[in-house]
């Protein structure tokens, strides 16, 4: 490709996207009929769907919008709900104090499910496409950082775990938690020179996950005739034992995606001898 | 307190720095950094699009202590569980394009698209 | 405060732009790195802190990681 026409095509390209930026920018400020294109200023809560989830009344409101029909739209705020107090509220629908935990995991769990699908797919596509490659060879690292990766791994994984199992009362969860894993073992494999990753027991551990993912729908699906249903009780809002089913199921999603990306960056590192 | 604006600028001029990237590049490890690039802008324009000012963030704590219709003081929480699953998906999907990059340049013993056609 | 969020997203805007002018394709990475950084900063900002922790955890840690694997595997310069 000579250079004139380089040139000229980024000169297109840039011409284009100056165009499109233009194009965002000003559907930023345009009014339209009903306020803003983008709700920049004014936003409330109350007119958005996601209030049922953060009051946790999703059942009140279905059940109004059965009744009532249309003005169930017009006004959204009028559905019955309570008041939620931490350390003090029982047995609500769904009991986990962290709000993006009860949507991921309890209202919007099949989603969930299929994204964990779509991860573990991505990983069988890695170790497919892998064969071939073969890794080349590292500098063998010193004494300092042998010891240092030893000693700082078993505190990597608590902290992990710590994050998983707190998923439905501080920020974090099941796929930060993986991800803490996975980092874990990233130190292992640049550190220790001779360190193996044990790919098959990753994948019957990854596969264990899923399966047990599968079966707690299944039990809500045979005891609450609806997959993925809460089963277990909803403790106080705030308490470690609470929120029923959710942190089981983040526990099992942590440890799901903890071995998919560990599996997926050493396979990237190590390659595969066999085509 | 920051106004949304701020942020949805940001994200709108992340995103076309990266789609820039996109159309002008010709090494293929080059496109898909620049493909990270506009993933992120896309994230950080879905939580923007939950952002309220003066909200707190969507945790129930002992300092917040409690919630009714009457105050409600979080902001929404419904785009950040929806960007949270889509960052480890991207990770996913990064690493899979790598590994084919990783794969045309044993097949073609170069990265420079351009030169990609006709020899096998 | 505000200074230090602008001075912020100066260095965001860099290092994107660096990300994708460079011919190293090793400062590419690191820089795609910083950028994923800053970027899970202002999901803090945004209170979001479930994303922030995620984001810092994968697109500034592992993602890193692996873009540096794979050019291992192949070709650290660019080529003309």
């Amino acid at each position: 490709m000579k250079k004139t026409e380089f040139i000229t095509g980024s000169f297109i390209a840039l011409t284009l996207v100056v165009l499109l930026g233009i194009f965002f920018f000003q559907a930023l400020f345009q009014p339209s009929y009903e306020g803003k294109v983008m709700p920049v200023d004014n936003v409330n809560l109350k007119n958005r769907v996601s209030l049922h989830y953060v009051l946790k009344n999703v059942n009140n409101a279905s059940k109004y919008l059965a009744m009532h029909g249309m003005r169930y739209f017009n006004n959204r705020s009028s559905v019955p709900s309570q008041t939620i107090t931490y350390g003090k509220s029982k047995n609500l629908e769904e009991g986990s104090a962290n709000e993006v935990t009860s949507i991921v995991v309890n209202y919007r769990g099949f989603d969930t499910l299929g994204e964990v699908t779509v991860l573990f797919i991505s990983i069988i596509g890695i170790t497919m496409l892998i064969g071939g490659v073969v890794e080349k060879k590292w500098i063998k690292p010193s004494l300092i950082v042998r010891t240092g990766s030893k000693f700082l791994f078993p505190f990597i994984l608590l902290f992990g775990v710590y994050i998983f199992i707190h998923g439905h009362l501080t920020p974090g969860g099941g796929f930060p938690g993986g991800a803490v894993i996975a980092s874990g073992f990233l130190l292992l494999l640049l550190g220790l020179e001779n360190y193996r990753f044990n790919t098959k027991a990753s994948k019957v551990i990854e596969s264990l996950a899923g399966l047990t993912f599968v079966c707690i729908g299944l039990i809500g699906l045979f005891t609450k005739n609806s997959f993925l249903a809460n089963f277990i009780p909803t403790g106080t809002v705030g308490l470690l034992y609470s929120a029923g089913m959710v942190s089981l199921i983040y526990v099992v999603i942590g440890i799901k995606v903890g071995a998919e990306l560990s599996t997926g960056v050493a396979e990237l590192k190590e390659g595969n001898k066999n085509d | 307190m920051i106004s949304a604006i701020f942020f949805y600028s940001t994200a709108f001029v992340l995103f076309l720095i990266g789609l820039f990237g996109v159309l002008t590049r010709k090494n293929v490890i080059k496109i898909l950094v620049s493909f990270s690039i506009t993933e992120t802008a896309v994230n950080l324009f879905l939580v923007t699009v939950g952002y309220i000012e003066g909200g707190k963030a969507p945790i129930l704590t002992n300092t917040i202590g409690s919630i009714g219709i009457h105050n409600l003081k979080f902001v929404d929480p419904l785009p950040q569980a929806l960007v949270l699953t889509a960052i480890v998906i991207g990770l996913g999907t990064t690493a899979l394009s790598l590994v084919i990059a990783i794969k045309l340049y044993k097949n073609y013993g170069t990265l420079n698209i351009t030169k990609m056609d006709g020899k096998i | 405060m505000i200074i230090l969020l602008y001075l912020a997203i100066l260095v965001l805007g860099l290092s994107a732009l660096c990300a994708i002018f460079t011919k190293d394709l090793l400062v590419s990475v690191v820089a795609l790195g910083v950028n994923s950084l800053i970027v899970s900063a202002l999901f803090f900002l945004m209170h979001a802190p479930d994303v922030a922790i995620t984001e810092a955890a994968i697109g500034a840690g592992l993602s890193t990681a692996i873009y540096v694997f794979a050019i291992r595997h192949t070709k650290r310069q660019e080529e003309k």
